[in-house]
């Protein structure tokens, strides 16, 4: 109470106000309607109670509701609340007009339900509770006697009330930023307003009331809710009540709006009403507005849906198609053949008629382009026709010489062109009377002529030439004949220098004169003094000279044909080499393909010889005749050399196979389980000695008989045994597996893995190996540490359990890979690095990329690459075909509705 | 009636499973099956990725059948020397005999360069065959279009010359030299000295990637960028001098051979060696690697051969006590193998089955059956042979020795067809410069080289291998954002660490992008503390200050730090 008392105060002067605006406004609808009653005054300020007193009581009760309840539909429930609070604050501070008559107040109530059901939840409630409240009950009874006029009055003012509520509304509005405060303030106040009255009056009578209004209201919900369409109702709301009906009939009868309209005297309200009576004919509230227009939208919707469903299968054809051609290949044109006597052949009475209508009309032209020319130069006189052509005529020429010419100039760097101005060149020179040619450029032609040998009659362009015929013709004779005289000129040019040069070369004479005068140029130049004349180049030059005067001396030698013995001597020389190497058995030293090499040397000779003596045959006849025996001879003694070397080879096979070790020679196939010997060779060549020749041969019987003594008698296929071999000085080697030894009378046994070993002795590359592997899985194996600190969380001292369990603190670091999952575990000789290679993770897929679900389906995926250099042709173009073919300036037309 | 259609059907059945098992046979070649196949695992319920499945298995099932297809493209068959009776060996075939039995054109392939003054040759050939690259130990050098016999370059070095190799074509070899390893052009001009490969002994290409390999004297194998010119990377193999290297052609990998009879294999991008595989007991002297990169041959001091499965690393077999150790190995396109021992070259086909009978053995012993006996061997008479080259696309083995170049005929031993797309021994000069630029296009990153390239692209196994919904992958943002709260993604603070090479400072060194961000603020944070960490322990050290020692002013004002 003190808290409504409290806003009064608060609000009055704001009330004040706003109650001299109204009376403003109740002046003004006095000057307009003229045919105010008297108390024209009280519905007005009934308007404004209504606000204030009573109606309020519904709203505060039907909280949810009062959207339905508006007449303003569209507005937001906030607003709403709002306003009322504001009508709370208006209503508190009514003590100034005060609810004068309890008759007023009946009235409005009255109202109220009856015709502006709309306003129904504005007002106040507040005010009552000031007010000296008379029980409602003693109001209704008083006033059921005037009831009638009163309404009479009412029913005459509707639409002035109507106004005035608008007014009002306006007035709450204006006092409404005003008074928020307050109606905050309320806030708790407005919850329930019945126990504030309880509690003020503890009027029993009132409650007794209450009770009915909550049984009418039971009674009526059913038809409200036909009213307003939006379900609840509330024991809240104002009873209203039939007109002939009293307090006790209203409990049993309905309140209808049948009952209502009967109050109604005006035939006109009537009538408008009676256009909304009867449940059928009645025309629903209008839905509010975004409701309906949601509802607009989704039936709009629905429409648009189904219209573009028709383009679904296109769609739906279109995504799943891998690939969409929008390339339309071109249609072939009505005037080819098959279209054209598909035409012709087909033409219906229709048809024909059709065509006859269209061109009666003119539709259809088929010289349209033409004619369109046509009249374009129609209008030309002759000589214009012909001034004009003429003109693009030269235009069009001109172009091309233009184009020929760009044409020319690109190709200037031809070699053609390069010719041609070179010969202009020259032209030019021969003109201004120049030489032709200095020195060095005829040097330089000379060297390429020689190189090219481009001036022949067998060059390409000649033989071109004599083809096609085109040598009759005077000019590429001519041609022709100037290019076969400059070869020649060049020629002769070559064949002068060739025999100058042999000149130089004849003389060997020449040569002594030469070095002699340079030496003594060069001595003189250099005086007594310098490097030259220190002692050791003295000697140098010394030797120098000797060795030059004896290879010139050699020459001598040549010229006067005493060479022969020259060569032999060189043949001594080597022959005596080769003997020294071959007989020389403790250190042999072999020069790879001496034998051989030396009966190359012996061949040459013998030819040389047989040359120098063919030379030194007197006569031209004879020497003719030689040469040509020469020749058979040649061969026959190349063949010979051939034979030889053969069978040089044979004999020298042996000697490589000796120089690999020949004590670790054993079996080469540890499954054979066959005792091999190892094989010792002799060489014998035709030039070693007789004794080995005789050692040979005795060793050669010897092994026969070992041979034949042999119980397994058998040919070895083997490379080496179809050498020439001996087995004295046998290493007797068992295999190593433990094959089959029938010679065990042999004293020497070896193991070839033993030998190999002892070899390798000192590495064991084996052992390293596998220390290797262990110690490498050890490594990046999981590794333990323990970090349990001593003494930690145990007792010392005296009394302390030392035996007492510790737990131990261990920590896990993960290595590499655990050593149980290596993937060299199993693998003999192998060590595999497990370690992660980290630049490679920028090639793999850190995750499974979307539309796949797995791994698998991703690599899957990924099995066939798309490069021609894996997949066939066809494959790949498929593959990389794209997804959408278009073609640049082609139109892609929309998606066509199928039929539907 | 009845029974007879039973028949019929029975009949009818295993014909159509007969002829879809042939199917299946011929495109079992092109197929590629699937690494990791958990049952079900392509089953789901989303329909869309259902079809989608669906469609790329019909596609993969249309590659596979139209490459099977192109098979009958096929104009060439390959076919081996045979003989007529069981006594007959081809491996006692002469090379005359087959000289004299064979066409002109392959007579004059067969040719003998006979070079004494500068060997023994090392002989190398261009990708498609058609270019020979020889060079004298001495200094001796030559490119030829050996076919036409036409001399591209030739250089007399006056320096050792180890190994040679073109590199993207003929157009470029690099050549190991006695210190350095050097580049020249098709007309012997040298381009480039490799400053960086010092006393190489082996060079390998790698086409796919540009790059070239050196591995010597030094024990280390070093990758150079040849289209950059940048060093990729050097990797020591701390084994000492590497005595024989070559290129496994499937995965680039290179596999070297050391003298402690070890084969390593590397990549560029790991500083270890993939793998590490015991293959002898003396120095590898050579080793060898198949076209499908499958098998590897090596030989070693210790006079045995070994034939691994380097799919898995399992021996295949190995022959032991071969009669003089071996020195050269090479395999041809078609599985010969060809092994020189000094002055003899001995070749084995099929010695890549599993299974005693296809162990290469020498000779029959005794006329035992079922052996991979030779199929073929030459004798370089008083000569040794340096190294073996067998041609591409050609049934030819090119032979270096000391004398010179030999090329024996070995029937069967080359590709009859080529792909014009891959190698084209017949390509033109346009063809040769298009090729060049679509391979630099096409050209892989150094760091794609794997053990097994299938893995590029797949998801990477230490990640989930399902798709994480939105609130997993919450998690795992969440996860890293907790862990650069903690400092967890920066090196950690470690201020008695000696020298001043910290992780933290090399980390800003390594993201030394001119950006200022949130974790370069906490790294120099997190830096500055370290370096008075270390002051701190200095000051402990010399004594200035007791280990327990506290500033307590210091400690009052940190937290405003």
């Amino acid at each position: 109470m003190a808290k409504k008392s409290k806003s009064k105060a608060r609000s009055q002067a704001k009330a004040k106000s706003s109650t001299r605006i109204l009376n403003a406004f109740e002046l003004a609808q006095k000057e307009i309607g003229g045919s105010d009653s008297d108390n024209d005054n009280r519905p007005q300020r009934r308007g404004k109670k209504r606000n204030g007193a009573v109606v309020n009581l519904l709203k505060r009760v039907e909280n949810g509701q009062e959207g339905s309840d508006d007449y303003s539909e569209g507005d937001d429930d906030d607003f709403e609340d709002e306003i009322l609070d504001s009508d709370e604050a208006l209503g508190s501070d009514d003590d100034y007009d005060v609810m004068d008559s309890k008759m007023s107040q009946t009235r409005r109530d009255k109202e109220a339900d009856g015709m502006d059901l709309d306003e129904g939840d504005e007002g106040g409630y507040t005010s009552i509770d000031e007010e000296d409240l008379m029980p409602l009950s003693q109001i209704w009874d008083a006033n059921s006697n005037v009831k009638n006029s009163d309404n009479d009055d009412e029913s005459g003012d509707d639409d002035l009330n109507l106004q005035d509520n608008i007014s009002s509304s306006e007035d709450e509005k204006e006092s409404s930023s005003n008074s928020e405060s307050e109606s905050d303030g309320e806030d708790e106040s407005d919850e329930n307003p019945f126990d504030e009255i309880s509690e003020d009056e503890g009027d029993v009578e009132l409650n007794t009331i209450t009770s009915n209004l909550l049984k009418e209201t039971a009674k009526t919900q059913s038809k409200r809710l036909d009213n307003y369409g939006n379900g609840e109702e509330n024991e809240f709301i104002l009873p209203t009540m039939s007109m002939g009906g009293d307090a006790d009939d209203m409990t049993g009868g309905k309140l209808s709006l049948e009952d209502m309209m009967n109050v109604v005297d005006d035939q006109t309200v009537t009538e408008r009403a009676t256009l909304i009576k009867g449940k059928s004919s009645t025309a629903a509230v209008p839905l509010p507005q975004r409701i309906q227009k949601r509802h607009e939208r989704k039936a709009a919707y629905e429409i648009s849906k189904q219209e573009v469903n028709k383009w679904k299968d296109v769609v739906q054809q279109n995504r799943r198609a891998e690939h969409l051609n929008f390339v339309t290949t071109k249609e072939l044109n009505e005037s080819s053949a098959f279209s054209l006597n598909q035409s012709e052949a087909v033409q219906s009475e229709l048809q024909s008629k059709v065509a006859e209508v269209l061109k009666e009309s003119n539709l259809i032209d088929p010289q349209k382009e033409s004619t369109f020319e046509e009249l374009a130069t129609a209008k030309l006189t002759p000589e214009e026709m012909k001034r004009r052509t003429t003109e693009m005529r030269l235009m069009r020429e001109l172009m091309f010489r233009e184009e020929r010419k760009a044409k020319r100039i690109k190709k200037i760097k031809s070699k053609a062109y390069r010719r041609i101005k070179k010969k202009e060149m020259l032209k030019n020179r021969e003109a201004a009377g120049l030489s032709d040619e200095s020195d060095e450029e005829h040097d330089i032609a000379r060297a390429k002529e020689r190189m090219t040998l481009k001036h022949r009659a067998h060059s390409k362009w000649a033989k071109d030439m004599v083809k096609h015929g085109m040598s009759n013709d005077s000019e590429t004779r001519e041609e022709m004949e100037e290019m076969l005289r400059q070869g020649e000129r060049l020629k002769s040019k070559i064949i002068d220098r060739n025999s100058d040069e042999e000149d130089e070369n004849a003389n060997v004479s020449d040569l002594e004169r030469e070095d002699y005068q340079n030496n003594t140029e060069v001595k003189d130049k250099l005086g007594k003094t310098g490097v030259m004349n220190m002692a050791f180049m003295k000697n140098a030059e010394a030797r120098e000279r000797e060795a030059n005067r004896e290879a010139i001396g050699k020459l001598r030698a040549v010229e006067r044909g005493e060479d022969m013995e020259l060569f032999d001597d060189g043949n001594e020389e080597s022959g005596k080499n080769g003997e020294h190497i071959l007989l020389n058995k403790g250190r042999r030293v072999y020069i790879p393909g001496s034998a051989g090499s030396r009966e190359d040397a012996e061949s040459v000779v013998k030819q040389a010889k047989e040359e120098q003596a063919v030379d030194e045959s007197r006569g031209l006849v004879n020497r003719l005749k030689k040469i040509n025996n020469q020749n058979g001879e040649e061969i026959e003694i190349r063949e010979e050399v051939e034979d030889k070397k053969s069978t040089e080879q044979e004999d020298d096979k042996p000697t490589k196979t000796e120089s690999s070790n020949p004590w670790l020679d054993g079996s080469d196939d540890e499954d054979s389980g066959i005792v091999k010997k190892s094989t010792k060779i002799n060489i014998i060549d035709k030039d070693s000695s007789k004794m080995s020749k005789s050692i040979q041969k005795i060793s050669k019987e010897m092994d026969k008989q070992t041979r034949k003594s042999n119980a397994q008698k058998r040919k070895n296929n083997d490379e080496e045994l179809l050498l020439d071999t001996t087995d004295h000085n046998t290493l007797n080697i068992v295999d190593p597996f433990g094959g089959s030894d029938d010679e065990s009378g042999k004293q020497f046994m070896f193991k070839q893995q033993e030998v190999i070993a002892e070899a390798f002795a000192g590495d064991d590359v084996v052992a390293e190996f596998v220390e290797e592997k262990k110690r490498v899985a050890d490594d990046e194996d999981d590794k333990e540490e323990d970090v349990t600190l001593p003494g930690w969380g145990s007792w010392a001292g005296s009394g302390a359990n030392p035996n007492r369990k510790k737990r131990k603190f261990i920590k896990k670091v993960k290595g590499v890979v655990e050593k149980g999952k290596r993937r060299d575990n199993k693998l003999q000789n192998v060590i595999i690095n497990e370690k992660m290679n980290k630049k490679h993770s920028k090639y793999q897929s850190s995750s499974v990329p979307f539309p796949y679900e797995n791994k698998e389906q991703y690599e899957r995926s990924l099995r066939m690459p798309l490069g021609p250099e894996w997949t066939s042709n066809k494959t790949h173009s498929k593959a990389i075909k794209p997804r959408i073919l278009t073609k640049p300036s082609q139109a892609i037309d929309p998606l066509k509705q199928p039929f539907k | 009636m009845a029974p007879k259609e039973f028949e019929k059907k029975k009949n009818a059945k295993p014909v159509a499973s007969e002829s879809k098992q042939r199917q299946k046979e011929r495109q079992a070649p092109f197929a590629r099956p699937v690494t990791s196949h958990k049952r079900g695992s392509h089953k789901t319920k989303d329909k869309k990725l259902k079809a989608g499945l669906k469609k790329l298995d019909n596609k993969y099932k249309d590659a596979v059948a139209s490459a099977a297809a192109t098979e009958y493209l096929l104009p060439e068959t390959t076919g081996y020397m045979e003989t007529e009776t069981e006594m007959e060996k081809t491996f006692r075939v002469k090379q005359g005999e087959i000289k004299s039995s064979v066409d002109v054109s392959t007579v004059n392939k067969a040719l003998d360069l006979s070079l004494k003054e500068f060997g023994p040759y090392y002989v190398n050939y261009s990708r498609n065959g058609t270019h020979m690259l020889i060079s004298g130990r001495k200094g001796h050098v030559a490119s030829m279009e050996w076919r036409k016999g036409e001399l591209r370059a030739e250089l007399n070095l006056n320096e050792s010359c180890y190994a040679a190799t073109y590199l993207q074509n003929e157009q470029y070899f690099a050549l190991a030299q006695k210190k350095y390893t050097f580049i020249y052009d098709h007309e012997g001009v040298e381009l480039h000295r490799l400053k960086q490969h010092v006393e190489a002994r082996h060079l390998e290409f790698l086409p796919y990637h540009y790059l070239l390999a050196t591995a010597g004297e030094t024990g280390f194998l070093k990758y150079q960028d040849v289209s950059t010119g940048q060093l990729v990377s050097e990797l020591r193999t701390k084994l000492g001098p590497t005595t024989s290297m070559t290129q496994n052609p499937y995965n680039a990998v290179m596999h070297l051979g050391h003298s402690n009879g070890t084969v390593t294999l590397w990549t560029p991008s790991m500083p270890q060696p993939l793998v590490k595989l015991l293959s002898g007991r003396g120095p590898i002297n050579d080793l060898a690697i198949d076209r499908s990169g499958r098998y590897m041959v090596t030989v070693d001091k210790g006079k045995t051969m070994k034939i691994w499965d380097i799919r898995n690393f399992r021996e295949l077999h190995t022959v032991e006590n071969l009669p003089t150790p071996g020195m050269n190995v090479t395999i041809s396109d078609t599985g010969v193998i060809a092994l020189g021992r000094g002055p003899q070259v001995t070749l084995w086909k099929d010695a890549f089955r599993a299974g005693k009978d296809f162990k290469p053995c020498f000779g029959s012993m005794g006329g035992q059956k079922n052996r991979n006996t030779p199929y073929m061997g030459h004798l370089f008479g008083g000569n040794k042979i340096n190294n073996l080259k067998f041609v591409p696309f050609e049934d030819l083995l090119s032979v270096g020795h000391e004398t010179g170049i030999t090329n024996l005929i070995i029937p069967g031993a080359g590709e009859a067809n080529y792909d014009a797309m891959e190698i084209n021994p017949y390509e033109t000069a346009k063809q040769r410069q298009e090729q060049e630029v679509r391979t630099l296009l096409n050209k892989l990153p150094s760091d794609t080289i794997t053990l097994d390239p299938t893995v590029l692209g797949t998801v990477s196994k230490d990640t989930s291998s399902i798709r994480l919904d939105a609130k997993q992958l919450q998690q795992i943002t969440l996860e890293k954002e907790n862990a650069a709260k903690k400092n967890q993604d920066i090196p950690a603070v470690k201020a008695e660490v000696k020298g001043k090479n910290s992780g933290l400072r090399s980390f800003l060194r390594k993201k030394t992008a001119n950006v200022i961000d949130e974790r370069k603020l906490r790294v120099e944070k997190q830096l500055t503390k370290e370096k008075e960490e270390r002051k701190r322990n200095t000051m402990i050290k010399s004594g200035e200050i007791s280990a327990d020692h506290k500033d307590l002013v210091d400690e009052a004002l940190s937290r405003f730090s």
